[in-house]
Protein backbone atom coordinates (compact mmCIF):
# COMPACT_ATOMS: atom_id res chain seq x y z
CA UNK A 1 0.00 0.00 0.00
CA UNK A 2 1.39 3.67 -0.76
CA UNK A 3 0.54 6.89 -0.82
CA UNK A 4 -1.25 9.29 1.43
CA UNK A 5 -4.99 9.16 2.63
CA UNK A 6 -6.68 12.24 2.96
CA UNK A 7 -6.20 14.58 5.83
CA UNK A 8 -7.54 18.23 7.20
CA UNK A 9 -4.47 20.40 7.35
CA UNK A 10 -4.71 23.01 10.17
CA UNK A 11 -2.26 25.68 9.80
CA UNK A 12 -2.79 28.08 13.12
CA UNK A 13 -1.01 31.29 13.61
CA UNK A 14 -0.46 31.09 17.15
CA UNK A 15 -0.20 28.50 19.90
CA UNK A 16 -3.23 29.20 21.66
CA UNK A 17 -4.43 28.12 18.33
CA UNK A 18 -2.89 25.29 17.75
CA UNK A 19 -3.71 23.35 21.68
CA UNK A 20 -7.23 24.09 21.53
CA UNK A 21 -7.36 22.36 17.87
CA UNK A 22 -5.20 19.35 19.33
CA UNK A 23 -7.45 19.26 22.35
CA UNK A 24 -10.75 19.73 19.85
CA UNK A 25 -9.59 16.74 17.61
CA UNK A 26 -7.98 14.83 20.11
CA UNK A 27 -6.70 11.30 18.81
CA UNK A 28 -7.68 12.45 14.85
CA UNK A 29 -5.39 15.01 14.71
CA UNK A 30 -1.62 14.60 14.90
CA UNK A 31 1.31 17.35 15.26
CA UNK A 32 2.98 18.11 12.23
CA UNK A 33 6.34 20.11 12.23
CA UNK A 34 9.34 19.63 9.63
CA UNK A 35 7.58 16.50 8.27
CA UNK A 36 10.63 13.74 8.04
CA UNK A 37 9.44 11.25 10.47
CA UNK A 38 5.87 12.08 9.89
CA UNK A 39 5.55 11.52 6.44
CA UNK A 40 7.46 8.14 6.84
CA UNK A 41 4.45 6.82 9.15
CA UNK A 42 1.98 8.17 6.68
CA UNK A 43 2.83 6.43 3.79
CA UNK A 44 3.56 3.42 5.31
CA UNK A 45 0.02 3.73 6.82
CA UNK A 46 1.32 3.27 10.28
CA UNK A 47 -0.92 5.96 11.35
CA UNK A 48 -4.06 7.58 10.18
CA UNK A 49 -4.95 10.74 11.53
CA UNK A 50 -7.71 12.63 9.91
CA UNK A 51 -5.73 15.95 10.84
CA UNK A 52 -2.74 17.51 10.93
CA UNK A 53 -2.31 20.82 12.92
CA UNK A 54 0.94 22.19 11.27
CA UNK A 55 2.67 24.05 13.71
CA UNK A 56 5.37 26.22 11.82
CA UNK A 57 3.70 29.02 11.49
CA UNK A 58 3.87 29.78 15.78
CA UNK A 59 6.27 32.48 15.44
CA UNK A 60 8.14 31.78 18.74
CA UNK A 61 8.63 28.16 18.24
CA UNK A 62 10.96 29.23 15.22
CA UNK A 63 13.63 31.07 17.39
CA UNK A 64 16.64 30.81 19.29
CA UNK A 65 17.19 32.91 22.21
CA UNK A 66 19.67 33.16 24.76
CA UNK A 67 18.70 33.83 28.20
CA UNK A 68 21.65 34.67 30.93
CA UNK A 69 23.69 31.24 30.54
CA UNK A 70 21.25 29.34 28.98
CA UNK A 71 20.32 28.60 24.74
CA UNK A 72 16.51 27.92 24.05
CA UNK A 73 15.76 26.31 20.52
CA UNK A 74 12.25 26.40 19.78
CA UNK A 75 10.69 23.12 18.53
CA UNK A 76 10.45 24.14 14.83
CA UNK A 77 13.72 25.09 14.01
CA UNK A 78 15.42 23.14 11.51
CA UNK A 79 18.52 21.41 11.91
CA UNK A 80 20.36 23.71 9.31
CA UNK A 81 19.48 27.03 11.39
CA UNK A 82 20.86 25.29 14.18
CA UNK A 83 23.66 25.15 12.37
CA UNK A 84 23.95 28.45 11.14
CA UNK A 85 22.64 30.39 14.38
CA UNK A 86 25.07 32.63 15.39
CA UNK A 87 23.77 32.17 19.07
CA UNK A 88 24.09 28.26 18.44
CA UNK A 89 27.55 29.33 17.76
CA UNK A 90 28.45 31.38 20.41
CA UNK A 91 26.85 29.49 23.10
CA UNK A 92 27.05 25.59 22.60
CA UNK A 93 29.71 25.14 19.80
CA UNK A 94 29.61 21.84 19.40
CA UNK A 95 25.38 21.66 18.48
CA UNK A 96 26.13 23.45 15.56
CA UNK A 97 28.22 21.17 14.45
CA UNK A 98 26.35 18.53 15.40
CA UNK A 99 23.50 19.64 13.42
CA UNK A 100 25.61 20.02 9.82
CA UNK A 101 25.75 15.88 10.51
CA UNK A 102 22.64 15.40 11.14
CA UNK A 103 20.56 12.80 8.97
CA UNK A 104 20.95 14.02 5.82
CA UNK A 105 20.43 17.51 3.61
CA UNK A 106 16.99 16.97 2.38
CA UNK A 107 16.09 15.72 6.49
CA UNK A 108 18.82 19.34 7.78
CA UNK A 109 16.76 21.50 5.58
CA UNK A 110 13.41 20.85 6.89
CA UNK A 111 13.23 18.07 9.86
CA UNK A 112 13.39 20.48 13.56
CA UNK A 113 14.64 20.36 16.88
CA UNK A 114 11.41 20.06 18.51
CA UNK A 115 10.29 16.93 16.09
CA UNK A 116 13.54 15.05 16.39
CA UNK A 117 12.62 15.11 20.01
CA UNK A 118 9.10 14.65 20.29
CA UNK A 119 9.39 11.31 17.96
CA UNK A 120 12.05 9.96 20.17
CA UNK A 121 13.38 7.74 17.61
CA UNK A 122 15.85 5.54 19.65
CA UNK A 123 18.67 6.80 16.97
CA UNK A 124 18.76 10.34 17.20
CA UNK A 125 22.08 11.99 17.91
CA UNK A 126 19.78 15.52 19.55
CA UNK A 127 18.79 13.39 22.35
CA UNK A 128 22.07 11.63 22.89
CA UNK A 129 23.95 14.93 22.64
CA UNK A 130 21.65 17.44 24.45
CA UNK A 131 21.96 15.27 27.67
CA UNK A 132 25.47 16.48 28.41
CA UNK A 133 23.82 19.69 28.07
CA UNK A 134 21.26 19.21 31.38
CA UNK A 135 18.31 20.03 28.52
CA UNK A 136 15.00 20.62 29.70
CA UNK A 137 12.14 20.68 27.17
CA UNK A 138 9.06 23.17 27.55
CA UNK A 139 5.84 22.07 26.75
CA UNK A 140 2.89 23.71 26.48
CA UNK A 141 -1.20 22.67 26.79
CA UNK A 142 -4.33 23.93 27.85
CA UNK A 143 -3.34 23.71 32.00
CA UNK A 144 -0.51 25.70 30.86
CA UNK A 145 3.40 25.48 30.60
CA UNK A 146 5.67 23.05 32.32
CA UNK A 147 9.68 21.83 31.56
CA UNK A 148 10.60 18.80 32.11
CA UNK A 149 14.11 17.09 31.95
CA UNK A 150 15.14 15.92 28.46
CA UNK A 151 16.21 12.66 30.53
CA UNK A 152 12.72 12.41 32.28
CA UNK A 153 10.40 13.15 28.49
CA UNK A 154 12.30 10.44 26.52
CA UNK A 155 10.69 7.33 27.72
CA UNK A 156 11.56 4.96 25.87
CA UNK A 157 11.52 4.03 21.39
CA UNK A 158 9.19 6.72 20.21
CA UNK A 159 7.79 7.21 23.88
CA UNK A 160 7.55 10.18 25.65
CA UNK A 161 6.24 12.47 28.71
CA UNK A 162 4.20 14.77 26.44
CA UNK A 163 0.77 14.60 26.88
CA UNK A 164 -2.25 14.48 24.63
CA UNK A 165 -2.91 18.24 23.73
CA UNK A 166 0.59 19.36 24.80
CA UNK A 167 2.94 20.98 21.78
CA UNK A 168 6.54 20.50 22.39
CA UNK A 169 7.30 24.06 22.09
CA UNK A 170 11.30 24.40 23.06
CA UNK A 171 14.12 23.01 24.74
CA UNK A 172 16.54 24.56 26.85
CA UNK A 173 20.11 23.93 27.04
CA UNK A 174 22.96 25.37 29.62
CA UNK A 175 25.57 26.28 28.16
CA UNK A 176 28.93 25.26 29.56
CA UNK A 177 31.83 27.43 31.20
CA UNK A 178 34.55 28.47 29.19
CA UNK A 179 37.35 26.17 28.66
CA UNK A 180 34.81 23.24 28.66
CA UNK A 181 35.94 20.78 25.68
CA UNK A 182 33.10 18.74 24.36
CA UNK A 183 32.91 15.96 21.53
CA UNK A 184 30.40 14.04 20.02
CA UNK A 185 31.27 11.08 18.01
CA UNK A 186 28.82 8.71 16.15
CA UNK A 187 29.38 5.52 14.20
CA UNK A 188 26.82 2.97 12.25
CA UNK A 189 26.73 2.08 8.37
CA UNK A 190 22.75 2.57 8.11
CA UNK A 191 21.01 6.39 7.49
CA UNK A 192 20.47 6.51 11.57
CA UNK A 193 23.52 6.09 13.63
CA UNK A 194 24.22 2.76 15.34
CA UNK A 195 25.78 4.40 18.24
CA UNK A 196 26.48 8.84 19.45
CA UNK A 197 28.80 9.17 22.50
CA UNK A 198 28.66 12.58 23.72
CA UNK A 199 31.34 13.74 25.96
CA UNK A 200 32.02 17.17 28.13
CA UNK A 201 35.35 18.09 30.10
CA UNK A 202 34.59 20.50 32.80
CA UNK A 203 37.38 22.01 34.54
CA UNK A 204 37.67 22.89 38.14
CA UNK A 205 36.43 26.11 39.17
CA UNK A 206 36.25 27.71 42.45
CA UNK A 207 35.33 25.21 45.09
CA UNK A 208 34.29 22.50 42.45
CA UNK A 209 36.34 19.52 40.79
CA UNK A 210 36.92 18.76 37.18
CA UNK A 211 33.78 17.25 35.79
CA UNK A 212 33.28 14.57 33.08
CA UNK A 213 29.48 14.85 31.30
CA UNK A 214 29.09 11.66 29.28
CA UNK A 215 25.72 10.23 27.27
CA UNK A 216 25.58 7.35 25.38
CA UNK A 217 22.62 6.70 22.68
CA UNK A 218 21.11 4.89 19.37
CA UNK A 219 22.22 1.69 21.14
CA UNK A 220 19.40 1.03 23.87
CA UNK A 221 15.44 2.07 24.26
CA UNK A 222 16.40 5.49 24.81
CA UNK A 223 19.72 7.65 25.43
CA UNK A 224 20.90 7.64 28.82
CA UNK A 225 23.84 9.69 30.88
CA UNK A 226 26.57 7.23 32.49
CA UNK A 227 26.71 8.57 36.15
CA UNK A 228 28.74 5.99 37.47
CA UNK A 229 31.38 6.67 34.65
CA UNK A 230 30.81 10.41 35.48
CA UNK A 231 31.53 9.83 39.09
CA UNK A 232 34.77 7.55 38.17
CA UNK A 233 35.94 10.11 36.12
CA UNK A 234 35.11 13.73 39.06
CA UNK A 235 38.04 15.21 39.47
CA UNK A 236 40.52 14.23 37.06
CA UNK A 237 42.22 16.50 34.85
CA UNK A 238 42.09 16.37 31.13
CA UNK A 239 45.32 14.47 30.74
CA UNK A 240 44.49 12.12 33.26
CA UNK A 241 40.99 11.54 31.75
CA UNK A 242 42.97 10.25 28.18
CA UNK A 243 45.43 7.85 30.25
CA UNK A 244 42.97 6.45 32.00
CA UNK A 245 40.30 6.80 28.79
CA UNK A 246 40.24 2.71 28.36
CA UNK A 247 39.19 2.03 31.71
CA UNK A 248 36.36 4.64 31.96
CA UNK A 249 35.39 3.62 28.54
CA UNK A 250 34.88 0.04 29.82
CA UNK A 251 33.14 1.16 32.92
CA UNK A 252 30.75 2.63 30.59
CA UNK A 253 29.93 -0.39 28.48
CA UNK A 254 28.60 -2.22 31.74
CA UNK A 255 26.66 0.94 32.56
CA UNK A 256 24.72 1.24 29.30
CA UNK A 257 21.54 -0.95 28.48
CA UNK A 258 21.81 -2.09 25.08
CA UNK A 259 18.98 -3.77 22.80
CA UNK A 260 19.46 -5.78 20.24
CA UNK A 261 17.78 -4.35 16.68
CA UNK A 262 19.26 -4.35 13.21
CA UNK A 263 21.78 -2.14 13.87
CA UNK A 264 23.36 -5.24 15.64
CA UNK A 265 22.91 -7.48 18.65
CA UNK A 266 23.04 -5.79 22.03
CA UNK A 267 26.72 -7.43 22.63
CA UNK A 268 28.03 -5.94 19.95
CA UNK A 269 26.82 -2.78 20.67
CA UNK A 270 28.09 -2.99 24.63
CA UNK A 271 31.45 -3.35 22.95
CA UNK A 272 30.94 -0.69 20.47
CA UNK A 273 29.93 1.58 23.41
CA UNK A 274 33.61 0.76 25.00
CA UNK A 275 35.13 1.40 21.68
CA UNK A 276 33.50 4.72 21.08
CA UNK A 277 33.82 6.44 24.72
CA UNK A 278 37.37 5.41 24.49
CA UNK A 279 37.77 7.30 21.43
CA UNK A 280 35.79 10.25 22.33
CA UNK A 281 37.04 10.62 25.86
CA UNK A 282 40.42 10.87 23.91
CA UNK A 283 38.95 13.66 21.76
CA UNK A 284 37.83 15.58 24.52
CA UNK A 285 40.57 15.23 26.58
CA UNK A 286 42.97 16.45 23.86
CA UNK A 287 41.01 19.36 22.66
CA UNK A 288 41.37 20.27 26.78
CA UNK A 289 44.65 20.57 26.15
CA UNK A 290 44.63 22.47 23.28
CA UNK A 291 45.13 19.22 20.54
CA UNK A 292 42.49 19.24 17.79
CA UNK A 293 41.95 15.07 17.00
CA UNK A 294 43.13 14.23 13.75
CA UNK A 295 42.02 10.67 14.27
CA UNK A 296 39.12 9.09 11.61
CA UNK A 297 37.50 6.09 11.75
CA UNK A 298 35.42 3.94 9.27
CA UNK A 299 31.63 5.01 9.53
CA UNK A 300 32.41 7.29 11.99
CA UNK A 301 31.60 10.77 12.33
CA UNK A 302 34.04 12.74 15.00
CA UNK A 303 32.05 15.96 15.76
CA UNK B 1 10.81 -12.64 20.69
CA UNK B 2 9.95 -14.76 24.24
CA UNK B 3 9.35 -13.35 27.52
CA UNK B 4 9.30 -15.97 30.87
CA UNK B 5 8.48 -14.29 34.08
CA UNK B 6 7.43 -15.87 37.72
CA UNK B 7 5.28 -14.54 39.69
CA UNK B 8 4.30 -15.62 43.21
CA UNK B 9 0.48 -15.11 44.59
CA UNK B 10 -1.07 -16.21 47.79
CA UNK B 11 -3.99 -18.05 46.38
CA UNK B 12 -4.19 -22.08 45.82
CA UNK B 13 -3.39 -23.52 43.03
CA UNK B 14 -7.36 -24.38 42.46
CA UNK B 15 -8.17 -20.66 42.87
CA UNK B 16 -5.79 -19.44 40.44
CA UNK B 17 -6.87 -22.34 38.42
CA UNK B 18 -10.67 -20.58 38.41
CA UNK B 19 -9.63 -17.12 37.50
CA UNK B 20 -7.56 -18.36 34.69
CA UNK B 21 -10.55 -19.24 33.23
CA UNK B 22 -12.98 -16.41 34.06
CA UNK B 23 -12.90 -14.90 31.10
CA UNK B 24 -14.21 -11.18 32.57
CA UNK B 25 -11.57 -11.10 35.25
CA UNK B 26 -8.71 -12.12 32.68
CA UNK B 27 -10.02 -9.38 30.00
CA UNK B 28 -8.86 -7.24 33.19
CA UNK B 29 -5.53 -8.79 33.80
CA UNK B 30 -4.14 -8.53 30.32
CA UNK B 31 -2.81 -5.57 29.12
CA UNK B 32 -4.26 -4.01 26.12
CA UNK B 33 -7.45 -6.43 26.40
CA UNK B 34 -10.06 -4.98 25.75
CA UNK B 35 -13.05 -7.32 24.85
CA UNK B 36 -12.90 -11.30 24.80
CA UNK B 37 -15.68 -14.29 24.69
CA UNK B 38 -15.58 -17.94 24.81
CA UNK B 39 -16.38 -20.02 21.48
CA UNK B 40 -16.19 -23.40 22.65
CA UNK B 41 -15.82 -23.42 26.53
CA UNK B 42 -11.69 -24.16 27.46
CA UNK B 43 -11.11 -24.57 23.62
CA UNK B 44 -12.02 -21.64 22.05
CA UNK B 45 -11.90 -18.10 22.69
CA UNK B 46 -11.87 -14.64 20.67
CA UNK B 47 -10.60 -11.57 22.16
CA UNK B 48 -9.48 -8.49 20.98
CA UNK B 49 -6.06 -6.75 21.72
CA UNK B 50 -5.06 -2.64 21.83
CA UNK B 51 -1.33 -1.66 22.13
CA UNK B 52 0.10 1.84 21.37
CA UNK B 53 4.32 1.94 20.15
CA UNK B 54 4.52 5.55 20.16
CA UNK B 55 1.97 7.22 17.94
CA UNK B 56 1.50 3.68 16.05
CA UNK B 57 -2.02 2.24 17.74
CA UNK B 58 -2.35 -1.59 16.74
CA UNK B 59 -6.33 -3.31 17.14
CA UNK B 60 -5.85 -6.82 16.59
CA UNK B 61 -8.75 -9.35 16.96
CA UNK B 62 -7.10 -12.67 17.98
CA UNK B 63 -8.30 -16.14 17.74
CA UNK B 64 -7.17 -17.96 21.16
CA UNK B 65 -6.89 -21.88 20.93
CA UNK B 66 -6.02 -23.87 23.83
CA UNK B 67 -3.59 -26.43 23.31
CA UNK B 68 -3.65 -28.12 26.53
CA UNK B 69 -5.08 -27.70 29.84
CA UNK B 70 -3.95 -30.02 32.45
CA UNK B 71 -5.91 -28.43 35.80
CA UNK B 72 -4.80 -27.22 37.76
CA UNK B 73 -1.29 -27.02 36.68
CA UNK B 74 -0.75 -26.54 33.14
CA UNK B 75 -2.24 -23.99 30.28
CA UNK B 76 -0.86 -23.94 27.10
CA UNK B 77 -2.81 -21.36 24.20
CA UNK B 78 -1.78 -20.02 20.79
CA UNK B 79 -3.02 -16.19 19.99
CA UNK B 80 -3.16 -15.71 16.29
CA UNK B 81 -5.03 -12.38 14.48
CA UNK B 82 -4.12 -9.41 12.03
CA UNK B 83 -4.66 -5.78 12.36
CA UNK B 84 -6.53 -4.85 9.11
CA UNK B 85 -5.40 -1.22 9.17
CA UNK B 86 -1.94 -1.16 9.32
CA UNK B 87 -1.65 -4.65 8.15
CA UNK B 88 0.45 -6.43 11.40
CA UNK B 89 0.04 -9.81 12.35
CA UNK B 90 0.70 -11.22 15.70
CA UNK B 91 1.20 -14.74 16.70
CA UNK B 92 2.19 -15.71 19.90
CA UNK B 93 2.02 -18.97 22.64
CA UNK B 94 1.46 -18.79 25.89
CA UNK B 95 2.43 -21.13 28.47
CA UNK B 96 1.12 -20.81 31.81
CA UNK B 97 2.37 -23.52 35.13
CA UNK B 98 0.63 -23.04 38.45
CA UNK B 99 2.94 -24.34 41.26
CA UNK B 100 1.61 -24.52 45.06
CA UNK B 101 4.45 -22.99 46.77
CA UNK B 102 3.89 -21.53 50.43
CA UNK B 103 0.84 -22.07 51.13
CA UNK B 104 0.47 -20.06 47.63
CA UNK B 105 0.98 -20.73 43.75
CA UNK B 106 3.63 -19.77 42.20
CA UNK B 107 2.80 -19.01 38.35
CA UNK B 108 5.28 -19.14 35.40
CA UNK B 109 4.44 -17.75 32.34
CA UNK B 110 6.51 -18.03 28.98
CA UNK B 111 5.32 -15.89 26.06
CA UNK B 112 6.77 -16.90 22.62
CA UNK B 113 5.70 -14.75 20.34
CA UNK B 114 6.25 -12.94 16.55
CA UNK B 115 5.22 -9.87 14.77
CA UNK B 116 5.00 -9.36 11.31
CA UNK B 117 4.36 -6.84 9.05
CA UNK B 118 5.17 -2.90 8.58
CA UNK B 119 5.51 -2.73 12.37
CA UNK B 120 8.21 -5.16 12.59
CA UNK B 121 10.22 -2.65 10.75
CA UNK B 122 10.50 -0.87 14.01
CA UNK B 123 13.33 -3.55 15.74
CA UNK B 124 12.82 -6.38 17.15
CA UNK B 125 14.37 -4.37 19.93
CA UNK B 126 11.21 -1.81 20.20
CA UNK B 127 8.84 -4.98 20.10
CA UNK B 128 10.93 -7.13 22.87
CA UNK B 129 10.55 -4.33 25.03
CA UNK B 130 6.77 -4.25 24.93
CA UNK B 131 6.04 -7.87 25.02
CA UNK B 132 8.35 -7.63 28.31
CA UNK B 133 6.39 -4.64 30.00
CA UNK B 134 3.04 -6.74 28.58
CA UNK B 135 3.73 -9.71 30.42
CA UNK B 136 5.37 -8.13 33.51
CA UNK B 137 2.05 -5.88 33.68
CA UNK B 138 0.06 -9.19 33.42
CA UNK B 139 2.36 -10.61 36.20
CA UNK B 140 1.51 -7.60 38.39
CA UNK B 141 -2.64 -8.06 37.74
CA UNK B 142 -2.80 -11.55 38.06
CA UNK B 143 -0.90 -11.31 41.72
CA UNK B 144 -3.34 -8.33 42.73
CA UNK B 145 -6.59 -10.30 41.38
CA UNK B 146 -5.27 -14.03 42.78
CA UNK B 147 -4.43 -12.16 45.96
CA UNK B 148 -7.61 -10.32 47.09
Amino acid sequence: MSGLRPFALHRPDTLDEAIDLLEQHGDEAMIYAGGTELLILLKAGLVRPRRLVDVKRLPRLREVAEAGDDLVIGATVAHRDVERSAAVRRRCPLVAEVARHVANVRVRNVGTVGGNLAFADPHSDLATLFLIFDATVELRGRSGARALALGDFIQGPYETARADGQILTAVRLHAWPAGTAGAYVKYGVYERPTLGVAAALFPAASGRPAELRLAAGCIGPRPQRLGRTEAAARGLDPRTIGERADELAALAAVEVDPMSDLHGSAEYKREMTRVFVRRALAVAAGRAQGAEAHARYAHTVVV
Amino acid sequence: MRVTREVVVTAAPTALWALLWDVPRMVACVPGCTEAREVEAQRRYAARMRQKVGPIALSVPLEVDILEAEPPRRIALRARGRDPVIGAEISMRVTLVCEPRDGGTALSIDADGQVLGKLGGLGHGVIQRKAEEAVDEFAARIASAASG
